[in-house]
């Protein structure tokens, strides 16, 4: 779930906590240890609503570029969408749906001999699968939104009373009741939030007997729902045809893109929104709140390498490629490295100058949210500048006629 | 000498002509080119993407779009239950859990369990049945939701099928509801374009509204004259199915507290408190108010079905053309607009009456829903139904449930040739 769900942190977040509001269930760990409990400098503050509101980042406001500018060759446009769905999206949802089946079986493991080495090996295949996912999210404009499918494996943030209220009649979980849990609750965040307790902070001696028999059934539901979300792209779910058959078949007949220059346009937009999110929200939000309760990674300490994702995400597109695997003929890159040439210098220099700025911040960024403020911003800066350049450049190249 | 004069005035009548032929050659086709209107206005965005409901206006100054971003973190904010350090205040009884999960991508959402809503009436008393509950609590109904099918057929003898709701409803416990409760089922609306709409001054629609048909054209219109929460005072309806609430703001928090159980300043718990304070519902309200109008596509190829849009009376209630006045948003202000709506009530006829009035409007009465953006709704979201419960699968069969006042119009679509038919779905895949 994109993350711009967190705003409500001013609003209400921190009302309620300055209000010292009394807590009505048992107050899981997240709780009572409080927000920055070692992190004294990240107390929750009540943010003024109108403090960030005036200075916009900048935003698809963009105007089509002249004709002659324009990428307009069919070919070129078809090109760049069958790269993107065959070279970049399926490859990711094929290795995301691995990865769960991989933290599937290491939680299974784990469950049947909890040991330090077991529980290290799970926590890692969790960390490795979250990186695979968040390196999707620019394209989880398709079925992953309209699916349901990004809220079942990503809603932020966990319902942390609804999971404490489950957790007891864990032992009678079966796998049918557990795919009918609401969507938070058989995602990352409630698989994380047992693996890893609130704050990255749970000893083996902490699971309970119940933490195991809700790890033990919600974990095949997790794999299942990103094999799912893999078959949306590539063999279409009930009536809904594969989406990656959707976008390669764009024109006059076509449903839902109209036009091969509308896939494009989806294409960037997808591009945009996610630099967006992680400079703006993700980011942003976070640094300009002091409030560690606002990193989607909390539970594993592990946003940052989240964040690099995200911008791996961006990258892996304008590439046309995906890992180690073989790129597409044709991308948005290879294209503007022809036509766009100094457009393209700006479009890597930008991704590079992200890249090395984020790994100038001390990790864990749960960590350092409020001593470490200089090269966070410095991150920030550079992923809105990115986002500029592909908002007000990119975009108008692609806009279709 | 006087020769001489002759010629040179010839010769500038000629060149005169020329010029004159030339502008009036000019100005000739530029009547006759069809122009891009934008349907929203300064505010339309040129976003054909599934996500082109969600782009901010296109005019907003530095501080309105800085207001709408910090709005869209509220609008995608999702509630969990209280206590929680994190957007606390869920249910106990909701439908669902964000503004964003019902409005997918700020457009329609499904009839399914999540999405839907049930508004019912027993004895009297409106209230929203809501299918889901936090923890410890149940929801107030158990819904099941199945389909009949009912064959038709077009004037060319091609045969169609339309399919309508039955909905089957019991308390938590399995006993079934109370006899003679009064059930509405409902899909939420895409929420782009209605700052335009909420800018629209009173007086015009007013005028549109011809209650007693005294035109004798078959349509009459009315206002749904509501309570305004905040004034307490009658109020022009403009939103909503059956246009039960005056602006965005009680449309907002009456969502808030119905479909997520969230109180709010003008919705509050029995107490007196509230989930969210009202810097929250405001940034909320202000997100959908700023968001941009798609700019139409295609238009050159769609003049014939435009035409048969008009030649139907389609276009008596989907009003094709009006204008915003005053607003607190300056985008707002002032725009020339293409919604295709006059934000009336109607009498659609006894296949959509939902036989529950809300406020003055009957069971049969609906209020004209906006057709912008209408073409991209399967971008949107794929298989995405129409009209107020997601019955219609396609644009086709929403026409074809068009009844009462409407029911000259839909039998003109019914009767068309299949080119013409095609033709008018065009003209509204181009919106």
């Amino acid at each position: 779930m994109k993350p711009a769900v967190i705003k409500l942190w001013t609003g209400i977040g921190a009302y309620s906590l300055t209000q010292g509001l009394v807590w009505a269930v048992p107050a899981p760990e997240a709780f009572s240890q409080g927000m920055g409990g070692q992190n004294p400098a990240c107390q929750p503050v009540v943010v003024s609503e109108g403090g960030e509101g005036g200075e916009g980042a900048a935003r698809p406001r963009y105007k089509p570029a002249p004709a002659n500018q324009r990428l307009r060759d069919p070919k070129v446009l078809a090109g760049i969408v069958e790269g993107f769905v065959n070279h970049v999206v399926i490859p990711n949802y094929q290795a995301l749906e691995q990865s769960t089946a991989d933290l599937n079986e290491a939680v299974q493991v784990l469950v049947r001999d909890p040991k330090p080495e077991t529980l290290a090996a799970a926590r890692e295949a969790f960390r490795r699968s979250r990186v695979i996912w968040e390196e999707s999210e620019a394209f989880a404009f398709g079925p992953a939104a309209t699916l349901g499918l990004d809220g079942a494996l990503d809603e932020w943030p966990l319902d942390e009373g609804e999971v404490v209220a489950v957790l007891p009649g864990s032992g009678s979980l079966t796998p049918e009741k557990a795919a009918e849990l609401p969507d938070g609750l058989r995602g990352y965040h409630a698989v994380g939030f047992l693996l890893f307790g609130s704050q990255n902070n749970k000893s083996l001696a902490d699971f309970t007997p119940q933490d195991y028999a809700y790890l033990k059934v919600v974990t095949p539901v997790l794999a299942k729902t990103a094999q799912t979300l893999r078959q949306t792209w590539t063999d279409g779910v009930d009536a809904f045809p594969a989406y990656g058959k959707v976008m390669t078949t764009a024109g006059n007949q076509n449903a839902v893109y109209s036009s091969v220059g509308a896939a494009v346009q989806e294409i960037v937009q997808g591009m945009i929104d996610l630099a967006d999110e992680l400079g703006t929200i993700k980011i942003g939000e976070a640094v300009d709140a002091q409030n560690p309760f606002l990193l989607e990674g909390r539970f594993a300490d592990h946003s940052l390498e989240e964040f690099a994702a995200n911008l791996d995400s961006i990258a892996n597109i304008y590439m046309g490629r995906y890992g180690s695997q073989k790129p597409a003929q044709i991308s948005l890159s290879s294209v503007l490295s022809q036509r766009q040439p100094r457009l393209h210098q700006k479009i890597m220099d930008g991704l590079a100058r992200s890249r090395s700025a984020l790994a100038q911040i001390p990790a864990p960024i749960e960590q350092s949210l409020c001593q470490a403020q200089d090269p966070i911003r410095a991150a920030q800066r550079e992923i809105l500048a990115l986002l500029a350049v592909l908002s007000d450049e990119l975009m108008p190249l692609v806009v279709p006629e | 000498m006087i020769r001489l004069t002759q010629l040179i005035q010839r010769k500038w009548r000629r060149l005169f002509l020329l010029i004159w032929t030339a502008v009036c050659a000019v100005i000739l086709s530029h009547w006759l080119t069809p122009r891009d209107p934008q349907a929203g206005g300064d505010t339309t965005v040129v976003n054909r993407t599934s996500r082109a409901y969600e782009q901010p206006a296109a005019n907003l100054n530095a501080y309105w779009l800085g207001q709408h971003q910090l709005g869209d973190g509220t609008f995608e904010a999702v509630f969990v239950s209280a206590p929680a350090p994190l957007n606390p205040g869920l249910g106990p009884r909701f439908n669902s859990n964000s503004c964003a999960n019902c409005h997918i991508k700020n457009g329609r959402g499904l009839p399914t369990r999540g999405q839907r809503v049930i508004r019912a009436t027993l004895e009297g008393i409106p209230q929203q049945l809501a299918e889901r509950a936090i923890h410890g609590e149940q929801p107030a109904v158990l819904a099941n939701l199945s389909w009949e099918e009912l064959p038709g057929q077009y004037g060319d003898g091609t045969l169609y099928h339309l399919r309508r709701p039955q909905l089957a409803l019991a308390l938590p416990n399995g006993d079934p509801y109370p006899e003679g409760m009064l059930v509405s089922l409902r899909v939420p609306q895409p929420v782009f374009g209605v700052g335009l709409l909420e800018a629209i001054a009173a007086e015009p629609l007013l005028s549109l509204a011809d209650p007693d048909d005294r035109d004798g054209d078959g349509i009459s219109g009315r206002v749904n004259w509501v309570e305004d929460v905040v004034t307490g005072h009658q109020s022009l309806g403009r939103f909503g199915w059956k246009a039960n609430t005056p602006h965005l703001l009680q449309q907002t928090a009456a969502a808030y507290f119905h479909d997520m159980g969230i109180s709010n300043p003008l919705f509050p718990d029995p107490d007196g408190s509230v989930d969210i304070d009202q810097a929250t519902l405001k940034l909320t309200t202000i997100y959908v108010q700023t968001l941009g109008v798609p700019k139409r596509t295609g238009i050159r190829q769609v003049q014939r079905g435009e035409r048969l849009f008009a030649q139907a009376q389609c276009s008596a209630c989907h009003l094709p053309t009006l204008k915003t006045g005053s607003h607190p948003i300056p985008a707002l202000a002032n725009q020339t607009i293409h919604p295709y709506t006059d934000l009336l009530i109607h009498d659609l006829g006894d296949g959509l009456a939902d036989h529950r009035p809300d406020g003055l409007a009957s069971g049969r009465e609906w209020r004209t829903p906006p057709l912008w953006g209408l073409g991209l709704a399967q971008t949107v979201l794929p298989l995405s139904g129409y009209l107020h419960n997601g019955r219609a699968r396609t644009l086709e069969e929403a026409i074809l449930w068009h009844g009462g006042e409407a029911e000259a119009a839909k039998e003109f679509f019914r009767t068309l040739p299949s080119r013409d038919r095609q033709a008018l779905i065009d003209f509204l895949e181009s919106l």
